[in-house]
């Protein structure tokens, strides 16, 4: 029994890393979800194509650090372009016109992807300095996955301070509970959508630059995160920050668990857990009965 | 001046349906065998789409998860046919196709209950569980290796006798009676029936319609399941096409492929997804045999035309035709000239 301790609290790291990543990419589709009513579904691939672009620039410059400062920035761009020609263009078509619009965006970056790096898997490396193992005393933990959920866990406080305490954070709980009285108010609501949007896509940019070095790079990866996306937002409830939190961290820790103990049921694990919240909460943890 | 409408009748309905049989009949006489390997595929396609359009033109229900019902369909007729001596193919598909309703009526009542974005969000979930499941279950379903040559030498069909199931004159015409008998049963379906007009009511106004004394929910299941039915006949009838079937054909791009069939072929027009089958399919191929960016293109075109003409390909033909008519006609055409030139501008005006 002494032997799986150390087993269990590998999986529960691993779980909280999984659940850190899921987080950075449901909240930035959640929030946009609470302030157009769309659901993103190019979300998944920004961070495909933020990993396929730090692969890139890994290769050519040498250096982890580069692609972490470059490649959101670029993702915050492409987002701005996605926001700024093509939703902010079809406000007018409604909800579901505005997602096959994004459909329309994922299927574009995945071709895009695949005709400019092809369909092969591609690994990064982890910075150097980062590329070891640290003693916790019961294990041995690459110290890489430590500093991802470091990190995500700053993003996650810097985030929930920004709109919890600061005024712009105030006026997007603000836009995103009545817009047309914001504007009312003297401000730019239009504006702040596009703020917001950017950053959901700074943040799936930057999930997608950690993760590489823990992942494979490889064309497949967008589907795959984009289902366990969803599930988490209808765990969660969608337009709840705190529920796709808290459904993240369950996704994660459950599939990891999973993956250890019971490693052939470990895929359906995020199918069970939908399952069992549909018929105990049918509108999500968080969510309310209206949507 | 309002809007000119193009005169329809009963009887021009009749004479262009007489008119596609007959053209169907003879397409054998005239193209080769890969071009009629391409028309069955556009009638599966497209049977395939029209269900998808049941959910969502007439029911206003956006899926993600439909190729699972195609695949189900497909895997059910390709088992039966491999594994058990009694199943001929007309048992394995009416299995197929009742498996395929089954589990839509099962996951449909747990995704109608929800609207929009969740019930797509829902799907899509669903979906790939059972895509995971096939995917996972080697031994039985092959995997992405698939399952192949499953098929008998030879189909007994009612009133002709056997026909070889080896060439493609004989499959193409099996496929096509099977097609155009289901695109009239689901159009009169949809079009005549109290049960048509009620799922449409029901996609106006829910709240209204309930008020009537409908049992919404069970409406929309019905109506999701049919979907599901008509998918797994068409997966059902890919598996007699192909004699071979593998898991991408529930996966995640089919799901897309759908998607974009039947929003580029016109949600709003019965006839809108075989017209995006048949563009999707035979413009595909054409894109794909001149550069390696078909994809690609597919998806800067499908982006367009949602943006551009939410009523699809079908809607812009429907426009030419309208101004054609009333050109041939010489009937003061300077409305219809107006309505398109407005469009093209709004078309125009939203991209800059």
């Amino acid at each position: 029994m002494t032997s799986q301790i150390p087993l269990a609290l590998y999986g529960v790291l691993n779980g909280l890393v999984d659940g850190l990543i899921l987080f950075l990419l449901s909240s930035g589709l959640t929030v946009v979800f609470g302030l157009l009513g769309v659901l993103n579904v190019a979300h998944a691939s920004f961070y495909m194509l933020a990993a396929y672009i730090a692969f890139t620039v890994v290769a050519k410059t040498g250096s982890f650090w580069i692609a972490l400062a470059v490649v959101p920035a670029v993702l915050g761009v492409t987002g701005w372009i996605t926001e700024r020609y093509l939703i902010r263009r079809t406000l007018k078509l409604g909800h579901g016109q505005q997602l096959l619009l994004t459909l329309g965006i994922a299927v574009i970056i995945l071709n895009g992807v695949e005709g400019i790096w092809g369909s092969g898997e591609y690994r990064v490396p982890a910075p150097r300095i980062l590329s070891g193992v640290i003693d916790l005393g019961l294990l041995h933990y690459p110290v890489y996955r430590l500093c991802i959920c470091g990190a995500a866990l700053s993003v996650l406080v810097v985030l929930w301070w920004t709109l919890q305490k600061t005024t712009v954070g105030m006026l997007v709980r603000a836009v995103v509970s009545d817009a047309t009285m914001v504007s009312a108010l003297g401000h730019n609501a239009t504006r702040i959508v596009s703020l917001v949007f950017v950053l959901g896509a700074g943040l799936a940019g930057f999930a997608g630059v950690v993760v590489a070095p823990i992942a494979t790079v490889q064309p497949g990866m967008a589907g795959q995160v984009l289902v366990e996306l969803f599930i988490v937002v209808i765990i969660g409830g969608l337009g709840s920050v705190s529920g796709a939190l808290i459904a993240s961290l369950i996704l994660g820790l459950a599939q990891s668990t999973a993956a250890l103990f019971a490693g052939n049921i470990s895929s359906y694990v995020p199918y069970i857990a939908l399952a069992i919240v549909m018929l105990w909460r049918p509108f999500g943890l968080f969510g309310q009965a209206e949507l | 001046m309002s809007e000119p409408v193009l005169p329809t009748s009963r009887r021009g309905v009749i004479w262009v349906l007489i008119a596609t049989i007959g053209l169907l009949v003879l397409l054998p006489s005239m193209l080769g065998s890969s071009l009629l390997y391409d028309v069955a595929s556009i009638a599966i396609m497209g049977m395939f789409a029209v269900s998808y359009n049941l959910l969502f033109g007439y029911g206003g229900y956006l899926s993600f998860g439909h190729a699972a019902y195609f695949g189900v369909g497909a895997y059910v007729t390709a088992l039966l046919m491999k594994d058990t001596d009694w199943a001929t193919f007309y048992t394995a598909s009416l299995l197929a196709t009742l498996a395929s309703c089954t589990l839509g009526t099962i996951i449909g009542s747990a995704c109608v209950r929800r609207k929009g974005a969740y019930f797509a969000m829902l799907t899509l979930a669903y979906g790939m569980l059972i895509y995971e499941f096939a995917r996972n279950w080697r031994t039985v379903t092959g995997g992405d290796n698939g399952l192949g040559d499953f098929l008998p030498k030879a189909l007994a069909v009612p009133f002709i006798g056997e026909v070889p199931l080896g060439g493609i004159p004989g499959l193409y015409y099996i496929i096509i009676t099977i097609a155009l008998l289901v695109f009239i049963i689901a159009w009169c379906l949809m079009t005549f029936t109290p049960y048509g007009n009620a799922v449409k009511a029901c996609r106006s106004n829910e709240q209204r319609t309930e008020f009537i004394g409908y049992n919404v929910f069970l409406l929309k299941l019905t109506n999701y399941a049919i979907a599901c039915a008509l998918a797994g006949l068409a997966g059902s009838l890919f598996a007699l096409l192909n004699n071979f079937v593998s898991t991408p054909i529930m996966g995640l791009d089919e799901d897309t492929k759908v998607v974009m069939m039947v929003f580029i072929g016109g949600t709003t027009y019965y006839l809108g997804p075989i017209i995006g089958a048949i563009f999707f399919i035979w413009f595909g191929d054409i894109l794909s045999s001149l550069t390696n960016y078909a994809q690609l293109i597919m998806g800067v075109l499908f982006v367009v035309i949602i943006m551009t003409c939410p009523r699809g390909l079908t809607g812009l033909l429907e426009d030419c035709c309208k101004l054609l008519y009333y050109k041939l006609l010489k009937v003061n055409a300077e409305h219809v000239r107006r309505v398109i030139r407005t469009r093209v501008s709004v078309a125009i005006g939203r991209f800059l």
